[in-house]
């Protein structure tokens, strides 16, 4: 039997041998496009530097409207502050589905409180777009999937409140590869390498509706996502530092569910446990329901409410905090009933 | 007085050429009022006077593409005030613009003339194709759910995405943005928005700004939120005056005094003064005689 050599990164100056964590934010390691190669990947596009003139010709280099990398993310904080939010789950939880859905808002003015500033980047969200519109050929929607190649993306959203001309916020919506998210749960120490959960103003966990409604996945996709707050909180991506929203992703196939109203209480029976074992470990533990996507109308529900919480509610520091906001779920609407105004 | 130099911005099919023909019959004739008349020719006239002519005729305007790469500058005079400016279209075709969104490259003569003292003239045309930005869910919703059939062929003749599939209003808005950043002067400039074919909305009763608003969200906020670089408004031309395509409309045009065809709808905008956009992006105190 012949010797095997681990396969390394070859980026010239990466210290991923030894410090097991990508300089680039890859995760894991193996889905860095230098690992165990010479150079890049050709479809990694590198970044050109805005305003620079071109190598080759006289023509002057616009930016490239791509998501931002860490690194492209990290030139545009020197800049402006910005509001993150992680938008975390499995594959083909709806995670790119749902930035989308919120660009596609904006791009229809369908957000009654907030006006559109700017975008860095706007090719990004259209190529995501891509096989949801009409343009594409498609007769039904789809999202393309996150390449597991791509660390973590940031899709940029500049906004501001309709009245208010001062109160810019520069949102930044992280995207990843859900199969990151899988491999956080069988390796909960990885988790801390998640840098947009670590550094996230709000950590919106995805739970598939359409996998909720279906008798065989509902466990695995509830307790999927319970597995994986779990094991985000032991590797030490979220902490009490951090506001943890569950998304109900899917609401209209909820709604139309036979079991409708069993199935809801499947849902609060879920939701109910999990604040009961992680509602002390973070500031906040909210929970949303939403339809990105609804065929039967054009107005994503849930989003406008979802997208002001991310923009106005500043972080607090409390390892405890009121639930804040209008009761958005069936188990808030429990909550008004017992008259709890704390999570427990 | 520094000269004043304004830059024209539009996409392909989007009203310049029409535009163009139009405004240079109207300061050349002297047939209506305007604030601003045309100071002197410069350069090759050959290509305006053959859109011109074309204009006069109410024949369809040759567009730049199929008459070669024809960049064009119109020197034009306030008749009040003797100011002189220039109006500057660096690519009438548009597929400059098109390069700039597809390549994210443009000419460092563009950077240049849009660093000049000058506003810019953004073209946005009514008539757009049916499929600019709507997504699957928004049509579905109209024609109903597709059967298993259909979804499959569909899904397997699927087009790959490309940048000129970009919805209209998000081109503009990446065209503006660009001249946000560097190498572009950081300073606020002038925006009239000029949506041509505006006899294609007139009879709808809705102010131009409205229309923005209604059908280019993403661009209406964007210039709303944005006036530190962008002071904007919003005018509705109609160059041709109506459907040339429809006889009846083409018969009564022809009919009529040539300047007075021309429909403009904005502020402080006389009826037919295609001039009058352009006067506004030259605040008073500006531009040399």
């Amino acid at each position: 039997m012949s010797d095997t050599i681990a396969p390394s990164c070859r980026k010239p100056g990466c210290q991923s041998a030894t410090t097991k964590s990508c300089a680039e934010g890859h995760v894991p390691l193996d889905s860095c496009p230098w690992f165990g190669t010479n150079g890049p990947r050709d479809d990694f596009p590198s970044e050109p530097k805005d305003g620079a003139a071109s190598a080759d010709t006289s023509l002057v280099i616009l930016p490239s409207g791509a998501p931002l990398s860490p690194q492209t993310l990290d030139e545009f904080l020197r800049a402006y502050p910005i509001r993150l939010i992680a938008i975390v789950g499995d594959p083909d939880s709806g995670k790119t589905t749902l930035i989308c859905a919120v660009y596609e808002c904006f791009l229809k003015g369908r957000f009654p409180d907030w006006r559109f500033t700017g975008s860095r980047t706007l090719v990004g969200f259209e190529e995501r777009s891509h096989d949801s519109r009409t343009a594409s050929g498609r007769v039904t929607p789809d999202t393309a999937r996150t390449p597991l190649a791509e660390s973590a993306q940031f899709f940029h959203l500049g906004t501001r409140v309709v009245d208010d001309a001062a109160a810019h916020t520069e949102l930044m919506l992280a995207d990843r590869a859900g199969e990151a998210f899988a491999a956080v749960r069988d390796k909960p120490a990885i988790g801390a390498q998640l840098i947009e959960v670590v550094k996230a103003d709000r950590v919106a966990i995805l739970l598939d509706g359409k996998r909720v409604v279906d008798s065989e996945t509902r466990g695995s996709a509830m307790q999927g996502v319970r597995k994986l707050l779990r094991a985000l909180i032991n590797g030490g991506a979220i902490t009490k530092r951090s506001e943890v929203q569950i998304l109900l992703t899917k609401k209209d196939l909820i709604a139309k569910a036979e079991n409708a109203p069993a199935l809801g209480q499947k849902i609060d029976d879920f939701f109910r446990l999990l604040v009961r074992d992680f509602g002390s470990e973070v500031v906040r533990l909210s929970f949303w329901e939403i339809a990105a996507r609804d065929p039967s109308g054009d107005t994503p529900t849930g989003l406008a409410a979802l997208l002001t919480d991310w923009l106005e509610i500043e972080r607090t520091a409390a390892p405890r905090a009121p639930i804040s906001g209008s009761r958005r779920s069936e188990f808030d609407r429990l909550l008004d009933r017992a008259g709890l105004d704390y999570l427990p | 007085m520094t000269p004043i130099h304004h830059t024209i911005i539009g996409l392909p099919r989007s009203g310049k050429t029409t535009f163009l023909a139009a405004l240079y019959h109207l300061v050349d004739s002297g047939e209506v009022t305007t604030a601003l008349k045309i100071h002197s020719y410069s350069g090759d006239q050959t290509y305006l006077n053959q859109i011109v002519k074309s204009w006069l005729e109410c024949k369809e305007v040759i567009r730049t593409s199929q008459a070669g790469d024809a960049k064009v500058e119109l020197l034009l005079e306030e008749r009040a005030t003797g100011r002189r400016i220039t109006l500057a279209f660096p690519d009438l075709a548009g597929e400059a613009f098109e390069t700039q969104i597809a390549q994210r490259r443009c000419q460092p003569d563009y950077v240049r003339g849009c660093n000049l003292n000058g506003g810019i003239l953004l073209f946005v045309s009514p008539d757009r194709p049916g499929d600019d930005g709507m997504t699957l869910v928004e049509q579905g919703t109209v024609f109903g759910p597709p059967t298993p059939i259909e979804a499959a062929s569909a899904a397997a003749a699927a087009k790959p995405w490309s940048h000129k599939m970009m919805p209209t209003q998000v081109q503009l808005v990446e065209l503006l943005q660009f001249i946000q950043l560097p190498p572009f002067d950081q300073r606020q400039r002038r925006v009239a928005v000029v949506v041509s074919a505006w006899d294609l909305v007139g009879e709808a009763q809705i102010e131009p700004k409205e229309w923005m608003r209604s059908e280019m969200p993403l661009l209406s906020q964007f210039l709303q939120t944005n006036q530190k670089t962008f002071e904007s408004r919003i005018y509705g031309v109609s160059a041709l005056g109506g459907d040339i395509k429809d006889t009846r409309t083409r018969g009564s045009l022809i009919g009529m005094t040539h300047s007075e065809r021309i429909i403009c709808v904005g502020p402080d905008c006389p009826p037919h003064d295609l001039t009058a956009p352009i006067l506004w992006l030259t605040p008073e105190g500006q531009g040399g005689k």
